[in-house]
């Protein structure tokens, strides 16, 4: 019995020696990093101001969700602009006939907002880090009220009734807000803006190149202005960004073509690279997009009808077609060529009309100037050209219609167009809303549809836009109906935060 | 009765030895009768395989009584002519004979899975079936070893009342779902699987090895688990060896497996025709190739893609011991060729048991080893829930069938397509891709089991599992065009090691006193699992030969993952009975979790359970019912099946969602950003599962048909899920943490009948039906709802979750028939769009235009109830066995379809050809039109199916070549069989299959193009020597 005893004790030993102190179910975390190891370092306010210019790239960063889903929304209902209907990305944006659960409108408000929340983690977190220095916590202070203001002005113009969200909370209760006034929306990006302006600097080493400057806060701050036709402050914000040393590019092309990423002309862009080390993708697709099926492109979408017949008419001081219109489209014209990702080579209209599935395209960063198979061309978000031909809108506003007809001109003639003569102030008025614009500016962006969405709303009113699309034969635009002017809220936003009203009609 | 002659010393030896075990061991007495008879004869299975260690007893006195010696052979004195001998065996139905005029009576014992004195694996233990007052499924193992297949658990669909065994695909080598009583969580769903008394990896296991199997389906049973628990526990044990001499087993099987296309895509000229009325429709130019297309190809995709495949199956194990050391070896080989392209699937096994038995019989000591290499060649396809991803077969149905697929003058054989006709070639791309997994796993288990005092056992168990995986993908260099080109070879790869242990200690006692029968078990638990991973990839290879990351001369990445979990339990049990009437188990476990913060490390799971024997009450006297059973249990249970560290605020870094270019040039530095994007979930806890269970065990006609029955109510809290939070947030991923409820109700039934098993024709018919439905009850911070099954990326959504509804219902614009006239659609007046041939969409708002206010819910793909059916009869040497399976009520969405029934994209069905046209009126196919203007495709009713199917799952049918035939060859059992699975199905459903697309939770029913289950043929033979 003794051996017995020994047995037991031995066994209860081994049994619960083992298992008795918690120490065991305390692991330690080795594989991520946490708030407690962050916000330490001039390198993680650094990473941290990365991830919130990366939302412009979509919230998933997925460059897809970018070409496919953000730009389609935002591009597909204006008239520059038709849509293949064999592909459904936007389809039913485009044709009026969109419900609420639409995807593209959707990953505008997730990139929007995944930015706004980045930068009130750095507005939050960035004053409060010891190893900064007061002018560094400023600079980047200023980039992330930029960011904010911008991610809130594609909300406002794309949504107007959207939650009002300046802070980043963590407690799940705080997270289901409600709709802010869009006065309150836009009163904070001006507030944004402004305070960003002072505070940012007008350039960057070349290895910092493509961050947001004082002149990207002054033109967007410009064109905030313009929305809210705010024409004396719009005047005084764009002309100094007249006074900065931007200048147009010699070479219409170079704004498409990677040659002059962030340079003279470039005002703010967001950056794509063709680097691909270590499992990177940042790349830019549109040159599949706007390539025809023939060159190995995808033709995503085409210029419309409209504004093929438009730009016919742009012309230079011997009546043939402007340069800016060879480099803009690729046109049954015997001068036409475009760079063709199959050949490698520009092809001339005539000698691949047979092959084409479509008689128009655009040639807009149609070129790859990258050797490898990812294209990295950025894509510009405000150049030089847009603030002179804003400039150019609130000088005539303001009555000053002459130097606004400079303005203008400059832009024409950088892009081989005749200079304008004398107009009237609702003559120049057409002409920019009608012409200046949408052929300088074709598909870039966020530039037309936004457009016409502020010419339609404001006290210079001339028209509707379902009367503009009808005009300019967009296809569908019987269905337009008063609602399509803004994006439903996304139904799956709503779904989840019952806070949110519909949008007016939807 | 094998090689009698050679082993004739053995047996001597034998012989002695059994004597002194008979008589030191086991306490038999033999006594000496006046006019004794000497009775001999050999026991064996119904196979003829000797039983050695089987008793015989008087029936007058089962104190007397012998046991079988290595061979099965026995020798018994009993007093007369008229005494009844008992035969029995563990695991076998009891036998009795009447000795008559017979001095030889040789005695075949039939197998029983679910006879009442049957072992029933529970939680750290066993128990017989009669003390079992659980929902506990004992799954007949020799029934499911009959189904050739590599994967246990694809055995396990249908054989047992609520255990819910579907595919996502039928890719070789992968595994299929496993629900036990339906959906219990939103979150992580699958059950636990013990193996040997160690949680493991089923999928690793040969079927072969497999001696138990048990379902721990209530909290009663399965409490014991608690943290692992609730979504129920398989128990598994591996076969051991039984004493006698080395008995060899051979089982070996080989088959073809075709698909059956069910999915008819047009040829060229078909195609043409349909594009061509597209277009027209709509008033658009046709695309040059369909006008210019004399030189084109005409290929056939699909008929490329898929073919026939071989599979074959082989098994030998040795089994045998002492009566102090038994050992179980066997070895296993699988090989299935795969019927898509460069696709297949090869398992080797080896595993080894062994028993020690020392101190007088009061140690045991079991170890056990075993290693799988696993081979895998697969594709990738979308299961799951989230945004789709495109399914190869999505892809390969769609192929334009003018591209030529080869092309001889190509430097890899595979054609370029041509110009005007797009880009790719996925047999091109699938074939020369290689994309490779090799998988080890090693299991390596010892316990030891002492037996302190009589009744008292202690255990120790320690088991060590170690998974190594390694991935390889591998593209040589290639131009099918756009997007479909790779300009050097590029090499990814990536392994990982999973090193877990369990560690436990129990202590067993068990005593009786008088009518009081008490077992008690306590005991400690501690877990670890530890996962690392390293990978890396180059992109450019310096040639198309060489395979190694250090041969790359361009870009390169590397990765890995490091994460650790622990689980420290302390449990215990009290099983008692009173007279084996009344019977009472209560159990209780305390958990902690790692993946818990400090102040929930902990949680606490109890249940307790009755039963009933009313059979065994002295005033219950009935002919008909021979058991009567009623239980019942309730029970908590607990889920902690989540990632690692959640309650910390973690930091999100690098990857394309936080990068970031900045600098010149084209090709500017990418910087790598970092930022929270998920929340922290500190308070996050324990899910718990409640459980009642109500049932009964009915026996009738002396227990030839044997039924049982369970309802149940489960209300789970505080499940772990995703929790839906607005995008405004700017957090891009949904946090974990214990964000709703839910409620499950359901009931199974199984029934079985068994001939007399006396007769040269016996049968036995097995059945059981079950169903479960389920109630989602709070979800999220504000009774979030939220959508999944998308068709295409993160678009055309057709499932939503929402209180007061089950999870994953379809949500779907309602299709009513197509418009024959303008004037119905003016009438209609909300399709704007629609011309005649359109599909008409329901105004179900009745608001006056169609939004998504007007889809409406339309059931899931869970269905209303499922069940099996297997017959088994034998006939002299013959047996048959027929097994069907189906379900009955559970929705499909026919992604395929809605793919397939598109003009714009590049091939579609050919039912197209029969679309609705001004002549074609009667067709219920709307109208080609390019671009789809009246949005047709939209995710609605037309697309949904109903997906009920019977199949007859297995059918078989077996030779046993008699002991005439074997004993000349030196074999001592031989069979033959030939069977066929998936022979014929019956369903509605138009699509691929109606078995596959049971991947995702909320996307259960949603068919976005799987691998194909496959019907086969297979010749197998099973030898013992």
């Amino acid at each position: 019995m003794k051996k017995l005893k020994y047995i037991i004790i031995t066994v209860c030993f081994i049994g619960f020696l083992n298992s008795c102190s918690d120490d065991f179910i305390n692991v330690e975390n080795k594989e991520v990093l946490t708030e407690e190891s962050f916000w330490q370092t001039e390198a993680h306010a650094m990473q941290a101001l990365t991830a919130a210019y990366g939302a412009m790239q979509s919230a998933s960063g997925s460059k897809w969700a970018f070409f496919e889903e953000i730009y389609t929304s935002m591009a597909y209902r204006a008239d520059d602009v038709t849509n293949n209907t064999a592909e459904t990305y936007g389809r039913s944006l485009a044709s009026f006939s969109n419900t609420t659960e639409e995807s593209g409108p959707y990953n505008v408000w997730q990139a929007s907002y995944a930015g706004i929340g980045r930068a009130n983690q750095i507005l939050q977190q960035v004053p409060e880090m010891e190893a900064l220095s007061a002018d560094t916590k400023k600079g980047l202070v200023a980039e992330a009220k930029f960011l904010r203001a911008y991610y809130y002005f594609w909300l406002v113009t794309g949504f107007e009734n959207v939650p009002l969200v300046t802070t980043f909370s963590g407690e799940l209760e705080n997270l289901f807000p409600s709709q802010a006034a869009p006065s309150a929306v836009w009163a904070q990006i001006e507030t944004d803006l402004s305070e960003a302006e002072a505070d940012l600097p007008t350039s960057y080493p070349s290895e910092w190149k493509g961050r947001a400057t004082q002149g990207a806060a002054k033109a967007l701050l410009g064109k905030v202005y313009l929305f809210q036709e705010k024409w004396g402050p719009a005047e005084t914000k764009l002309e100094e960004v007249t006074g900065m040393g931007y200048a147009l590019l010699p070479n219409y092309a170079d704004n498409f073509n990677g040659l002059a990423e962030n340079g003279s002309e470039s005002v703010f862009e967001i950056q794509f690279s063709g680097d691909r080390s270590n499992g990177n993708d940042e790349r830019q697709v549109f040159n599949f997009q706007v390539s025809p099926y023939a060159f190995g492109g995808w033709e995503l979408f085409y210029p419309s009808q409209w504004l093929v017949d438009e730009m016919k008419t742009d012309l230079d001081a011997g009546g043939d077609i402007s340069n800016r219109v060879y480099e803009s489209i690729f046109f049954d014209d015997p001068n036409s060529e475009m760079y063709s990702r199959d050949s490698g080579q520009n092809e001339t209209y005539a000698s691949v009309a047979a092959d084409l599935n479509h008689p128009k395209y655009f040639k807009k960063y149609a070129f790859n100037a990258d050797e490898n198979f990812y294209n990295g061309t950025n894509i510009s978000v405000i150049r030089y050209a847009d603030v002179l031909l804003m400039y150019a809108e609130a000088l005539n506003e303001n009555d000053k219609t002459p130097l606004a007809i400079d303005q203008v001109n400059i832009v024409r003639q950088r892009g081989g167009a005749e200079a304008l003569g004398t107009m009237t102030k609702d003559e120049l008025r057409t002409q920019i809303r009608h012409h200046e614009r949408p052929v300088e500016l074709a598909m870039e962006f966020g530039i037309r549809w936004f457009d016409l969405y502020r010419w339609q709303r404001g006290s210079t009113a001339t028209e509707s836009i379902k009367t503009t699309l009808e005009n300019h034969n967009k296809p569908f635009a019987e269905n337009f109906q008063d609602k399509h002017i803004v994006f439903p809220i996304p139904l799956q936003e709503i779904n989840i935060n019952t806070n949110l009203d519909p949008n007016p009609g939807w | 009765m094998k090689k009698k002659q050679s082993k004739n010393k053995n047996r001597t030896l034998s012989r002695m030895l059994l004597l002194l075990f008979v008589f030191t061991a086991f306490g038999f007495t033999t006594k000496a009768f006046s006019q004794s008879i000497e009775v001999n004869g050999t026991i064996t299975d119904s196979a003829g395989i000797p039983l050695p260690g089987a008793t015989v007893t008087l029936k007058s006195d089962q104190s007397i009584g012998t046991q079988s010696d290595f061979e099965g052979n026995y020798s018994i004195e009993v007093p007369n002519k008229q005494t009844v001998l008992v035969y029995s065996f563990l695991g076998f139905l009891t036998k009795e004979i009447t000795v008559r005029n017979q001095t030889t009576i040789n005695v075949s014992l039939e197998e029983s899975a679910e006879s009442l004195d049957e072992v029933v694996l529970v939680g750290y233990g066993t128990q017989k079936r009669e003390e079992v007052t659980a929902a506990i499924t004992s799954v007949n193992v020799a029934e499911i070893q009959k189904i050739p297949t590599a994967n246990v658990a694809t055995s396990l669909q249908g054989q047992a009342a609520g255990v819910n065994v579907s595919s996502a695909s039928g890719a070789p080598g992968s595994n299929p779902v496993i629900r036990i009583r339906g959906l219990g969580t939103i979150g992580n769903n699958n059950p636990l699987f013990v193996i040997d008394g160690i949680p493991g990896d089923l999928s690793y296991i040969n079927p072969a090895d497999i001696a138990n199997i048990s379902v721990l389906k209530d909290a009663s049973a399965a409490t014991i688990y608690g943290s692992r628990a609730s979504n129920g526990v398989v128990i598994i044990t591996t076969k051991r060896g039984k004493t006698g001499e080395p008995k060899v087993t051979i089982n070996s099987y080989i088959s073809t497996h075709s698909v059956s296309d069910n999915v008819s895509v047009a040829n060229k000229a078909q195609h043409d025709q349909i594009k061509l009325e597209a277009y027209n429709n709509v008033g658009v130019t046709p695309a040059p190739y369909l006008t210019n297309g004399a030189q084109y190809a005409d290929s056939d995709w699909v008929g490329e893609y898929i073919g026939n495949a071989f599979e074959q199956k082989h098994d030998i194990g040795i089994s045998g011991g002492t009566e102090k050391m038994n050992y179980n070896f066997s070895a296993g080989y699988f090989d299935n060729s795969g019927t898509v392209i460069n696709t297949g699937f090869d398992r080797l096994n080896t595993r080894l048991n062994m028993d020690f038995k020392l101190l007088n019989d009061r140690l045991k000591i079991s170890p056990g080893l075993s290693y799988t290499r696993e081979n895998t060649r697969g594709i990738f396809e979308p299961i799951g829930g989230g945004n789709a991803s495109f399914s190869p077969f999505l892809d390969i149905y769609s192929q334009l069938p003018h591209k030529a697929i080869y092309d001889a003058s190509s430097l890899n054989g595979f054609a370029t397509p041509a110009t005007g006709l797009g880009s790719g070639n996925p047999i091109g791309e699938g074939s020369i891709t290689d994309r490779a997994d090799q998988d080890d796993y090693m299991q390596f288990n010892i316990s030891a089991t002492l037996e302190i005092v009589e009744g008292l056992n202690y255990q120790f168990q320690y088991g060590a599992n170690v998974e190594n995986t390694h991935f390889s993908f591998f593209l040589p260099t290639y131009n099918f065009g756009p997007q479909s080109t790779n300009d050097n070879p590029l090499l990814d790869e990536s392994r990982s090691r999973t090193n877990e242990w369990t560690l436990n200690n129990t202590l067993n006692y068990r005593k009786k006193f008088g009518n009081h029968d008490v077992d008690v078990l306590l005991g400690v638990s501690r877990e670890k699992s530890q996962f690392r991973s390293v990978g890396g990839s180059n992109n450019t290879l310096a040639s198309d030969q060489l395979q190694a990351l250090s041969a790359g001369i361009g870009d390169e990445s590397a990765y890995g993952f490091n994460s650790t979990n622990t689980l420290q339990s302390y449990f215990g049990r009290i099983n008692y009975d009173f007279s084996k009437k009344y019977y009472l188990q209560t159990s209780v476990r305390r958990d902690g979790s790692s993946r818990f913060g400090p102040d929930n490390k902990y949680g606490t799971f109890y249940s307790l359970s009755l039963g009933w024997a009313l059979h065994n009450e002295e005033f219950f006297e009935s002919d008909l019912f021979s058991q009567i059973k009623p239980r019942f249990s309730y029970g908590t249970l607990g889920n902690q099946l989540i990632g690692e560290h959640l309650f910390l605020a973690r930091i999100g870094s690098g990857g394309q969602q936080l990068n970031y270019p900045f600098g010149e040039g084209v090709s500017q530095n990418v910087l790598v950003g970092a930022i929270a994007n998920s929340l922290p979930t500190p308070d996050i806890q324990w899910e718990e599962t409640a459980t009642t269970n109500i049932g009964v065990d009915l026996g009738l006609l002396n227990n030839s048909i044997k039924a049982t029955f369970d309802y149940f109510i489960s209300k789970t809290t505080d499940m772990l899920v995703s929790v839906p939070i607005p995008a405004s947030s700017g957090i891009t991923s949904f946090p974990l943490t214990n964000g709703g409820n839910l409620e499950n109700k359901g009931w199974g039934l199984s029934l079985t009948y068994n001939s007399d098993s006396d007769k040269d024709f016996t049968f036995d018919v097995s059945a059981n039906i079950s169903s479960s439905k389920n109630k989602v009850t709070k979800l999220g911070v504000a009774n979030e709802s939220f959508t999944d099954g998308f068709i295409e990326f993160n678009n055309f959504p057709t499932t939503r979750t929402e209180v007061g509804g089950e999870i994953g219902r379809f949500y779907l614009f309602e299709a009513d028939g197509i418009f024959q006239t303008q004037a119905e659609i003016d009438a209609h007046g909300v399709q704007p769009d629609a011309v005649p041939g359109d599909l008409r969409f329901t105004d179900i708002s009745g608001n006056g235009s169609l939004g998504d206010e007007d889809k409406k819910y339309m059931g899931s793909g869970l269905p209303d109830f499922e069940y099996g059916l297997n017959f088994n009869a034998r006939y002299k040497n013959f047996d048959a066995s027929v097994f069907f399976q189906g379900t009955q009520g559970n929705k499909i969405y026919n992604g395929v379809k809605m793919w397939l029934y598109r003009t714009d994209r590049n091939n579609m069905s050919s039912d197209l050809l029969n679309a609705w046209t001004p002549q074609n009126t009667g067709s219920g196919i709307p109208r080609n039109a390019f671009g789809d203007p009246n949005n047709n495709i939209r995710p609605s009713s037309y697309f949904l199916e109903d997906g009920s199917y019977l199949r007859l799952k297995n059918i078989q049918i077996g030779y046993t070549f008699p002991e005439s035939v074997t004993s000349k060859l030196a074999i001592s059992n031989a069979r033959i069989y030939v069977t066929a699975n998936n022979l014929f199905t019956i369903t509605d459903y138009s699509g691929f299959d109606p078995g596959l697309a049971n991947g995702g939770t909320f996307t259960r029913g949603v068919d976005r193009g799987f691998y194909p289950l496959t019907k086969s043929f297979i010749l197998g033979v099973n030898l013992s020597l």
